[in-house]
């Protein structure tokens, strides 16, 4: 079948409207107004306040479209939502954002919102289903906004970096920025912003402080880093995130390379990473004298390419022996993620379940709807499932997947199917 | 009157739940690829109890329409992908519904799928409404319901021992459902279909053998599509619906009971045996937990009004029964308005609880608050109300009560391990 008209995506597979208001949520005092239906606004509400720590409802509005402003515009539902703004909130850059029908209306947004005379910057933005899925929405917004406000010069700081392609709305980010931020301060490396989470207008204008922007997931990142070349001349390096010790390992040391860090600092990094090595072996064998070798025949994993490449190299450099590695992506990935050992992998473009499970023990890394087409083909419900994006309605995730505890979780996860599997 | 408008929702989502488990049916969505992932994963509770063996939900596709096809138009697009779904998948029949872009665009929906539809010989129907307009959620589940009941049904002689149940979203975990069909099963009476949402075609085909429908789920505005389908049912099988209070707690349960046994005509030894047999399993739980929830106090707490309108007369019944005392309740007005229903349609039911304002101060001290949602940080005596799916029947009873224990449970641990204060001379004899 073409799997195009049919995919169980497990993505942020929200539509643009939601990820481009995730991008606006993560800016501070930041207001949103969408112009669209009751429906969607209140789908993309749905998914924001799970994602989100602190309330969004406040800083949301909506102009709640009828039939009739499909006909007569929305000009006046507009003027309403946006009185309310000025009366309740002091934003500190209000977005209006047009839902697909909206946007086909052609209604002079920002014309409109002149009329009110916000102190704020006001950044309008057709969006929605047309526009794409949740990372083209981030991607458009970050686009828009940096377009809009302009960031002031300050002479860059060697060790400081910009973390670049990153949302509060994605998988388990919240456990993962605690790692990444772990890592870099191992490496002595200073976080000047999270572009994407706990942003503000303030933190912001000292982006072109940092002497590069790190991107860690590109289906966000790597076109907005593109864009910060190409208008501010900030460097950018983009390379797998940070899965596994090695992985991290590497990671942090491509990012000392790219700052021009001195040898013993990487020398340093490079022991504290060798410790950790060492204690995680010492766990590892205790297993290992019990247990025999950790083999796995059949390794799965579904999603978006950055953590599947990203999970797939760590699994196959460090983590996991296997017979086969299936990798089910859902987009391209760009050329630098390219595999130099592709071989190694059977790639996919779309997810078929009728190609896994040939082996007892297979285990699957995927969001939960993949699952729940696995364990319907299945009919058997085992604990050989580690959810790593979303939807996620059958798993509790407290970890990280990044960084060192993440791959001690890793670990955990891997051990745990391969005990359970020689019980079996 | 209601001055909302009742073109509210989402048209695709009213189609989803008509096709629901149909086992026949594939779903298209004219629409942007979003669309299709927001729509099935819309009744994301769905996927919760997607344990094997259970009925998947009817697939879903979407024609992907994208910038470009606002402009040229995306019929072909939508050809193409009917084509591919009868192709590959061989549905016995496709609802196609369109989005608001559509509708904006002004693809001709209808031209293309009768097209295709006698192309290969299938029936396709397609919803004459666009995301949320020309009528929405409610219009959308219309349509759907009445293109199969046209389709699919025909009129028969009625005759056997069987009832089509009209309103029942999803079966798993369904406590109205579970309730019936216990109850049925008692009075020997079987239950044809679930319609729509579980009905193959051969079943549709086969509706005409009932003796009337069983309309369920109509405590909430969300279902009065249902209604409204089960009246058009009724009429081109020529069968009564039999419309009764939803069995919400113990006595709706009990009237539900004799009215629905009445109406079927179920023999009155085999009623009363049923009745007897459902109050034991009441008393039964409330014998358990009697222990444990008496004299407990307890607040309703709105902390904004309600989206729509929320009946929580078997609450009042529930504390009355265990011996909880209803200290008051406390509703926060905001500026939110309800999604569905005016400020008085949803004030109106809880004015209606007899019971007295009280201000926030007094949940703290209350045992329990009953609320709405599900809050991050709710304090323990927190207690989220089943007010979309409330209890229904005896296990809906049961669930409640073991709810409100648990609860109990989690304070009274966590009350124990406060210790007093070690005073000087304690302290001495420790060291």
């Amino acid at each position: 079948m073409n799997n195009k008209y049919m995919s169980v995506h497990c993505e942020n597979n929200h539509c643009a409207l939601t990820g481009a208001t995730s991008f606006f949520c993560a800016i501070k005092d930041a207001a949103v107004l969408i112009n669209g239906s009751r429906f969607c606004f209140k789908q993309m509400l749905h998914y924001l306040e799970k994602s989100f720590a602190e309330p969004v409802r406040p800083r949301l509005f909506c102009t709640e479209l009828q039939e009739e402003s499909i006909i007569f515009g929305t000009e006046n539902l507009l003027e309403r939502e946006l009185k309310k703004i000025k009366d309740r909130r002091n934003p500190s850059v209000l977005f209006i954002q047009n839902n697909c029908a909206a946007s086909l209306i052609g209604d002079d947004i920002a014309a409109i919102a002149q009329r009110f005379n916000f102190s704020c910057p006001v950044i309008v933005l057709d969006s929605g289903g047309l526009e794409g899925g949740f990372y083209e929405g981030w991607r458009q917004a970050a686009r828009a906004f940096f377009q809009a406000v302009p960031i002031n010069k300050t002479p860059p700081r060697q060790r400081y970096i910009n973390v670049v392609g990153v949302s509060d709305s994605l998988f388990n980010f919240t456990n993962d920025k605690k790692e990444i931020a772990a890592l870099l301060q191992a490496g002595g490396i200073h976080t000047v912003n999270f572009v994407g989470s706990a942003m503000t207008l303030d933190s912001l204008q000292q982006l072109r402080s940092a002497a590069l922007n790190v991107v860690i997931c590109p289906e966000l990142g790597k076109e907005l880093a593109e864009f910060l070349y190409e208008k501010y001349r900030i460097p950018y390096l983009l390379t797998l995130p940070p899965y596994g010790l090695e992985g991290s390992e590497r990671w942090l040391l491509q990012i000392m390379e790219a700052l021009h860090c001195s040898d013993p600092e990487k020398q340093s990094v490079c022991e504290f990473f060798a410790e950790q090595k060492k204690e995680i072996k010492t766990e590892t064998g205790k297993l290992r004298k019990i247990f025999g070798d950790l083999w796995i025949s059949e390794i799965n994993l579904a999603g978006s390419y950055s953590a599947v490449y990203g999970i797939g190299e760590a699994l196959r450099t460090e983590l996991a022996n296997y017979e086969t590695m299936n990798l089910f992506l859902y987009d391209d990935g760009p050329d630098y993620l390219f595999l130099a050992n592709t071989k190694q992998y059977q790639r996919h473009r779309n997810f078929d379940p009728q190609m896994i499970g040939k082996h007892k023990d297979w285990i699957l890394f995927s969001s939960s709807a993949e699952h729940a087409q696995m364990v319907q083909q299945t009919k058997q419900d085992k604990n050989n499932f580690c959810c790593i994006a979303y939807p996620c309605f059958d798993s509790a995730v407290f970890q990280p997947y990044m960084g060192i505890n993440g791959c001690r979780n890793l670990l955990r996860f891997l051990w745990q199917c391969y005990i359970d599997n020689l019980r079996n | 009157m209601s001055t909302k408008s009742n073109c509210y929702g989402c048209s695709m989502t009213g189609i989803r739940r008509v096709a629901g488990f149909s086992p026949d049916c594939a779903i298209v969505l004219h629409s942007p690829k979003a669309c299709g992932q927001i729509i099935r994963e819309k009744d994301g509770y769905v996927m919760r109890r997607y344990t094997p063996g259970e009925s998947r939900p009817a697939p879903i596709f979407t024609s992907n329409i994208s910038g470009k096809d606002a402009i040229f138009g995306a019929q072909n697009q939508l050809e193409e992908c009917l084509v591919s779904v009868i192709q590959s998948c061989s549905p016995k029949y496709i609802f196609v519904g369109s989005s608001c872009v559509v509708g904006v665009i002004g693809d001709d929906v209808a031209a293309v799928c009768d097209k295709v539809s006698r192309q290969y010989g299938i029936p396709i129907f397609a919803i004459p409404c666009c995301g949320f307009m020309n009528g929405g959620y409610e219009a959308g589940m219309m349509a759907a319901g009445r293109f199969l009941i046209d389709a699919f049904v025909t009129s028969g002689k009625n005759q056997g021992n069987e009832v089509i149940l009209c309103g029942i979203l999803d079966k798993t975990n369904n406590y109205e459902y579970e309730f019936i069909c216990e109850i049925l099963s008692m009075w020997n009476i079987k239950i044809n279909a679930v319609f729509p949402g579980y009905t193959s075609v051969r079943q549709m085909e086969e509706l005409n053998k009932s003796r009337a429908i069983l309309l369920c789920g109509s405590y909430t505005k969300i279902a009065t599509p249902y209604c409204k389908i089960a009246e058009y049912l009724g009429q081109k099988l020529h069968i009564p619906v039999i419309t009764t209070p939803d069995p919400i707690g113990y006595q709706k349960s009990m009237d539900w009971l004799a009215k629905v046994g009445k109406q079927l005509n179920v023999e009155t030894g085999t009623l009363a045996s049923s009745v007897n047999k459902t109050k034991k399993e009441f008393n039964d739980i409330l014998e358990s937990y009697r222990t444990f929830l008496a004299n407990k106090t307890a607040v309703l707490y709105f902390p904004a009004l309600p989206k729509i309108p929320v009946y929580l007369d078997w609450l009042i019944e529930f504390a009355r029964l265990t011996g909880i005392i209803m200290k008051g309740i406390c509703v926060h007005v905001t500026e939110e308005t309800p999604t569905y229903a005016t400020v008085e349609e949803v004030t109106s039911p809880l004015l209606q609880l007899g019971l007295p304002l009280c201000d926030k101060n007094a949940l703290p001290d209350a045992d329990f608050v009953f609320t709405i949602g599900r809050k991050k940080n709710a304090p323990h005596n927190y207690i989220s109300l089943p007010y979309i799916h409330p209890p229904f029947g005896v296990r809906g009873f049961r669930d409640f009560a073991e709810l409100l224990f648990r609860c109990e449970r989690k304070q009274y641990h966590t009350k124990a391990l406060q210790f007093a204060p070690l005073t000087p001379g304690d302290r001495r004899e420790l060291l």
